[in-house]
């Protein structure tokens, strides 16, 4: 199990098209993966779940992923996040 | 069938007479159908049909929209499409019709209720709006249930769109299609999204009829009224002529007006005017030109403070100006800063209630108090003046000469940040402030020195001036705009800007106001900033009189002793001398 915590760093925070972003990479992975906010505890290949979040810029979010592609998948969804989903801002 | 009128918010004009068309917003169901064991199976299977149909019916939607408007619009069909495949979703739905042997209608609702829980209980707008689509997904499966029951297709005939609300994305595709002849909305007012499309498509909409969507069914006939907010189901006979011959005075009426919109704006004796209009929202600028606006003499900025609970940042700011500047192509464009405070109150910036509010923290002091808004707001303005350099900062609620020259230190404060931090604006971005407070007024000689132009807000400068309140019964019969005293103080400000040959106008309801606006002409004003809908009739009554000779009736009008002399004074002449001037007050 690897455990990690992120910024959120775009505008938006993880609104409707970043969380769709992220629950695309996140189904590219075998492990499951789970995003921890203020105690709530959502999977992270959903994107109703990611929304409940209200991750909204600068809120800070425990990303928990587990299973045999663990280290890829928190390396993918880190940068993704780091990236800004490629938004501009 | 039952005869029935009601009244809501009229948020766009206009009159429309045709079949009722109900887009129900599906009311799910909490009632408990009971399934035997055995049949739970057949159940899912009917549920998975269903996401499985309306999961074609999204991609169909999202590519359709796509090409019609743009990937940017389809977007939304694609989060609910994402939304549908959601495996924690679907897999609730099925646990819950597995556990309680329930039908799948039932274990819909229950789980919408338990995420709209958590949807309610978050603070952020944006994120606690996503809870409708949700429903919108949701509400989908739901109708696809039964076989019988299509999701709603259009027919293509012509309709009258009756709903509880729109969503967004539902109004963007049902008001495009063209066979809608009105709408009638049981919520919603005259700045929410549906009302400026419907305004700018000329769709007469009513809002705010509360229970409309349970007094009418399909086919029922409906009169609209956008103009007076009127809606009658099922009239009788005399009625609804009655209705299509008013129609048809206003369609003409309407022609007519656009006519105008596009003719030369000048009195008979080629005095000319400039036609303005006061706006809140970016979208509103198309429809203000095809008005015959000649600018956006007043766009006010308080709505992207009440967008969200938080306070906006340069960029909220920016996103807008930007747009409004741009839509504006070459015509000026004049951004008032916030005028928040007095009854407008807002809570992300701690102003305290104050026992009299009109007296209080509000419009520039109060930006002059929290600098560092009234810093951001400034610098997006000079950045959106970047772009067609046709931009203007406007001062709400000054009262003296200090305020201005306070407020030139914090702009020059801004500009040269910006210089370093190499942004582009308008290095001669024209300042100026509004007057609405009598001690401004009385000092407009002064003050016009300060700034590049002036405006004129009559609505608050006639209720400080003459010390009434115009939302209080007991004394609003004494707000009277043709007041001597208020034409005085008039005439006063528009020579004092004048003689500084520095451009005044009035952005108060007087200058929509036939009567009013001639008036002011007569005391020389020449700029008129109103809402965009009264625009027509205004040019109408201005191209209609000879400046002189109007000028000539005014200037005797401020000698008269009180308003309802002048009032009969003014009517009197220039219905002598123009008696086409003030039909057009006449509306259909």
């Amino acid at each position: 199990m690897k455990k990690k915590t992120v910024k959120i760093k775009n505008k938006l925070g993880l609104h409707a098209r970043a969380a769709v972003k992220f629950v695309n990479m996140a189904n590219r992975f075998a492990s499951s993966i789970k995003i921890v906010k203020d105690g709530n505890e959502v999977d992270g290949k959903s994107v109703l779940g990611i929304l409940t979040l209200a991750a909204v810029q600068g809120s800070e979010i425990e990303l928990k992923i587990c299973g045999r592609d663990e280290g890829m998948a928190m390396q993918a969804l880190n940068d993704l996040i780091n990236d800004k989903f490629q938004e501009k801002e | 069938m039952e005869y029935f009128r009601l009244r809501g918010i009229g948020v766009s004009p206009g009159i429309a007479v045709g079949e009722v068309h109900l887009s129900e917003g599906v009311v799910f169901t909490s009632r408990k159908n009971d399934i035997k064991p055995e049949h739970v199976d057949r159940e899912l299977k009917r549920l998975d049909e269903a996401i499985l149909k309306t999961e074609h019916q999204l991609k169909k939607i999202k590519a359709e929209i796509g090409k019609k408007v743009g990937t940017d619009h389809s977007f939304i069909f694609e989060a609910h499409l994402f939304i549908l495949q959601d495996e924690n979703l679907v897999s609730r739905i099925k646990t819950i019709m597995q556990e309680e042997k329930t039908n799948a209608e039932r274990a819909i609702s229950k789980v919408f209720d338990e995420y709209s829980e958590m949807f309610r209980s978050i603070e952020d707008e944006y994120f606690k709006q996503r809870e409708y689509d949700l429903k919108d997904v949701l509400s989908k499966i739901y109708l696809n249930l039964e076989s019988d029951k299509k999701l709603e297709r259009d027919d293509g005939k012509e309709k009258i769109l009756v709903a509880h609300d729109l969503l967004p994305s539902e109004a963007a595709l049902k008001l495009s299609q063209g066979n809608i002849l009105a709408v009638a909305l049981d919520i919603g007012g005259t700045t929410s999204h549906t009302a400026i499309l419907a305004r700018s498509l000329n769709i007469p909409a009513v809002m705010g009829l509360s229970q409309i969507t349970r007094k009418v069914k399909d086919g029922d006939t409906l009169i609209v009224d956008g103009t007076n907010g009127d809606v009658i189901i099922n009239p009788p006979l005399a009625i609804k002529r009655e209705f299509e011959s008013k129609q048809k005075k206003y369609d003409k009426y309407i022609r007519e007006l656009k006519k105008t919109a596009r003719l030369e704006s000048q009195t008979l004796d080629q005095v000319k005017f400039f036609p303005l209009a006061n706006i809140e929202l970016p979208d509103e600028v198309s429809l203000a030109f095809s008005m015959g606006a000649e600018g956006i003499g007043l766009f006010r900025t308080e709505f992207i403070f009440f967008q969200t609970k938080k306070l906006p940042c340069e960029e909220d700011h920016y996103e807008i100006y930007s747009q409004v500047a741009k839509s504006a192509g070459k015509k000026p464009v004049y951004i008032r800063t916030v005028d928040i405070g007095g009854e407008k109150n807002l809570p992300q910036m701690n102003v305290e209630k104050e026992p009299n509010p009109a007296l209080g923290l509000r419009g520039l002091r109060l930006s002059l108090k929290e600098r560092g808004h009234f810093k951001t707001q400034l610098r997006a303005i000079l950045r959106a003046s970047a772009i067609h350099k046709n931009v203007h900062i406007m001062l709400p609620m000054v009262t003296g000469v200090e305020e201005i020259e306070e407020t030139k230190l914090i702009i020059e404060e801004v500009k040269e940040e910006l210089t370093v931090q190499k942004h582009k604006y308008d290095k001669n971005i024209p300042l100026g402030i509004m007057i609405e407070v009598p001690a401004a007024a009385a000092i407009s000689d002064n003050l016009v020195k300060e700034v590049d132009y002036v405006s004129i807000g009559t609505n608050d400068l006639i209720q400080y001036y003459l010390a009434v309140d115009r939302s209080n019964e007991d004394v609003s019969y004494l707000f009277k705009p043709l007041h001597p005293s208020v034409l005085r103080l008039l005439k006063f400000i528009i020579e004092s800007a004048k003689k500084e040959k520095k451009d005044v106008t009035v952005c108060g309801e007087m200058a929509a106001d036939p009567l009013s606006a001639l008036a002011l002409l007569g005391l020389g004003l020449t700029s008129f900033s109103m809402n965009p809908i009264f625009i027509p009739k205004i040019k109408k009554a201005l191209r209609s009189v000879e400046y002189k000779t109007i000028k000539k009736i005014v200037e005797h009008g401020l000698n008269l002793k009180t308003a309802r002399e002048v009032e009969e004074h003014f009517l009197e002449k220039v219905l002598s001398k123009h008696p086409k001037a003030l039909l057009v007050a006449e509306e259909y």
